[in-house]
């Protein structure tokens, strides 16, 4: 399908998306959410995002997005900045956001469906958006769940499940709204390898370190409503010997 | 609180095709709702016990089922023998009732829960899902059949947000009385309700557009029809045939 | 309260399900595509909501909250409960199939009607002790024309169920002031918490 991107990394070398002095307050709020924030996601980047509860990551997701629209600033995605709507309903094809609370994003009434979903609106016909659906459910781990009711399913399952739904639209860029909320270490270690195994840029905004360590390069930490790289925090791997004893004990 | 009914798929009116089913069962039902004989309402009896036999169901679940349209059908046996002008019989003592009223009870009682086996033998063997589908094969506007899909879709998500929040009431001691303070409570109650799931909409909205939703919706599934349900259609029919033959044509009773 | 099956007369019938079709089209044509999410997930809120059982004396009533949903959707009120008593019957055999157009037509009409006469107190202007009237006054009169379009529909069946009908209008007093109590509470809660909600409808303009 033409949409009018083309080759990766046109104009400025390998930018996928920009964001430039964006500035939003919530209406009925006086203190902006994001105020002056700049950001880059290069091809092939995958960055982790945090930042505590309430400082707007969910919020510049959705700016991303052109869900919500920035009082000051600009949006360039693929090169391209974003004005009116028209421009954002064809970038979002091509990045995948998956929704902080899957029941927000899975509403059909089978699982097979849903992932269908997003290939059918871009005008796959109803053989291949079926047949990327499967393939799609066969490579996150979730074959056999087709015909299986979206609301019957546990939290994990829903999560992966919306996550299926958002890769079956083969979007050339990831942003995943704290991905792990809720599942298991079993799940979120199927969760990674999928991740890793995927090859995609993505942003990750999560509040678990040792997740972030594990699929993305370079931490970015949200704090007054800007970014900054690095921002001083480090992904320190450690090895931990877990040798309990009898004793119970925590981790502080 | 909210359950969906678990559908046994191996009776024969669970793999009896959707959309014959609601055909078979509306026909009935209005049928069965213009029928004054009381031998003409004992053969649609026959057949929609049949029916409830093919389901599989268990006894239990059936009077469960019958009881919501017996509680009316009580209530009209208070006034219904009284209120009906006619010949009086005694019943006990001094108290008399009409022969016609009790007729006309007699007969209210037949057709309500002659007209409810039929419709729970539909709905214990049919999905909520599965029934949208085939009203929609069947020509019920597109609009009101994914306003009933996301409708049936969020009650779930909705029902246990709402038991979230009044066990949150309880836990800080809230116990419900007859009073002002406790009708507020419920009204914050619902109104968070309300707000909440208008916040989600946004959010299922948004989500939706981000997967190229425009107002179009497409479906994957499709119904077969085989020989087996034509079968069963054809005896419905035929059945539903003698049940006007004798209401109309031998005017029997 | 639900009409059952079987009780009703044909030609009853017949009447209330071609005024419901009727009504439930034009409702139909007011709702854009792209609002048949929200229109669903706030049917399913009032669903649940009217599944909410409160204490009334010794006895427990459930909501009705019609009024509320004549407020927030005007005439899209009718798909709205269309939809949800046809899920009632399904899934707790409520009523019933036949009866469905009398009894959508008995809770959706009073909405409609108190949207008309009232509906503009939903504006953002509006103050908050005239909101709390209103919703005082939607409530009531939602639940108490609802008892008696349930009473005029069981009346005319015929004479014989006069003082069956009576008592069903009866039985819906206490119900009245309960729903004027809460409604009146839940537009003040929604006033301050989500104006935007109560806007939509009194200004007729969709949301998006
Ligand atoms: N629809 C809204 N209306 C008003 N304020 C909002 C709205 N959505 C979010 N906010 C506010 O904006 C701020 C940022 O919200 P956002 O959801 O972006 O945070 P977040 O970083 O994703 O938090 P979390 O880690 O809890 O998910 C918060 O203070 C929140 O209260
Ligand atoms: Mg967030």
């Amino acid at each position: 399908m033409d949409d009018g991107y083309g080759v990766c990394g046109m104009g400025g070398e390998g930018i996928l998306i920009e964001l430039r002095g964006i500035g939003y307050t919530y209406p009925g709020r006086n203190i902006p959410v994001l105020d002056g924030c700049d950001f880059t996601l290069y091809e092939s980047e995958r960055i982790g995002l945090i930042g505590s509860n309430g400082s707007g990551k969910t919020t510049l997701f959705h700016i991303m997005m052109g869900l919500v629209k920035p009082a000051v600033g600009t949006v360039e995605i693929f090169g391209k900045t974003m004005k009116k709507e028209k421009d954002f309903v064809k970038a979002r094809q091509r990045i995948g956001l998956l929704f902080q609370d899957s029941d927000d994003q899975l509403f059909c009434p089978t699982v097979l469906e849903d992932v269908a979903f997003g290939p059918l609106n871009m005008g796959k016909n109803l053989g291949e958006a079926r047949d990327i659906a499967i393939r799609t459910l066969n490579a996150v781990g979730l074959s056999g769940f087709e015909d299986r009711i979206t609301t019957k399913l546990s939290g994990g399952e829903k999560r992966i499940a919306a996550l299926a739904a958002v890769l079956a639209m083969e979007p050339r860029v990831l942003l995943l709204d704290e991905p792990t909320t809720g599942l298991d270490e079993v799940t979120k270690d199927r969760l990674i390898d999928i991740l890793i195994r995927l090859d995609k840029p993505m942003i990750i905004i999560s509040h678990e370190y040792d997740f972030l360590s594990k699929t993305t390069k370079i931490l970015c930490s949200m704090k007054q409503g800007r970014i900054s790289k690095n921002g001083g925090v480090h992904f320190h791997h450690h090895i931990h010997a877990h040798v309990h004893g009898d004793d119970p004990h925590k981790h502080e | 609180m909210l359950n969906e009914k678990a559908i046994d798929h191996s009776s024969l009116m669970a793999r009896f095709d959707p959309r014959l089913k609601i055909i078979g069962m509306v026909l009935f039902s209005v049928l069965v709702a213009v029928m004054e004989r009381k031998a003409a309402i004992g053969f649609a009896f026959l057949l929609s016990i049949t029916m409830v036999f093919l389901s599989g169901l268990k006894f239990r679940d059936v009077v469960k089922g019958l009881a919501p349209v017996n509680s009316m059908v009580i209530f009209l046996w208070f006034f219904l023998p009284l209120s009906v002008n006619g010949v009086d019989i005694r019943i006990l003592g001094p108290l008399t009732a009409s022969r016609e009223g009790i007729d006309l009870a007699v007969l209210i009682t037949l057709k309500a829960n002659v007209m409810m086996l039929m419709f729970i033998s539909f709905a214990a063997t049919t999905n909520v899902m599965t029934a949208g589908q085939a009203l929609a094969c069947l020509g019920l506007p597109s609009k009101l059949v994914h306003l009933f899909f996301f409708t049936y879709r969020y009650i779930f998500v909705i029902e246990s947000e709402f038991i979230t929040l009044r066990t949150a009431m309880a836990i800080r001691g809230f116990v419900p009385r007859t009073s002002v303070h406790t009708y507020r409570s419920y009204a914050y109650l619902v109104g968070m309700l309300l707000v909440r799931s208008w916040d989600r909409a946004e959010r299922v909205y948004r989500a939706m557009i981000c997967r190229g939703f425009n107002g179009t919706f497409y479906s994957l599934s499709g119904f077969a029809m085989t020989r087996k349900d034509g079968v069963i259609f054809g005896v419905m029919c035929l059945w539903m045939m003698v049940m006007g033959y004798v209401e109309w044509v031998v005017k029997a009773f | 309260m639900h009409i059952s099956e079987g009780v009703l007369r044909p030609e009853i019938l017949a009447g209330t399900a071609f005024l419901t079709a009727g009504f439930v089209a034009a409702g139909l044509r007011r709702i854009d595509e792209k609002e048949i999410p929200a229109m669903g997930i706030l049917s399913a809120a009032f669903f649940v909501a009217s599944l909410v059982h409160v204490p009334a004396g010794p006895v427990s009533v459930h909501l009705v909250l019609n009024g509320l949903l004549g407020i927030i959707l005007g005439i899209r009120a009718f798909p709205s409960i269309l939809i949800a008593l046809f899920l009632q019957a399904l899934m707790f055999q409520f009523g019933g199939f036949t009866s469905l157009g009398a009894n959508t037509l008995n809770m959706a009409l009073p909405a409609f009607v108190c949207w008309l006469a009232l509906g503009w107190a939903g504006k953002p202007e509006t103050g908050s002790k005239t909101v709390g009237l209103v919703g005082f006054l939607v409530g009531f009169f939602s639940v108490f024309l609802a008892g008696v379009m349930v009473g005029l529909t069981l009346a005319m069946n015929g004479e014989a169920f006069y003082p069956a009908a009576k008592t069903a209008v009866l039985a819906h007093v206490p119900v009245m002031f309960i729903e004027g109590v809460l409604t009146s509470s839940c537009l003040l809660f929604i006033r301050q918490v989500k104006p935007e909600m109560l806007a939509g409808q009194a200004g007729k303009k969709s949301r998006w």
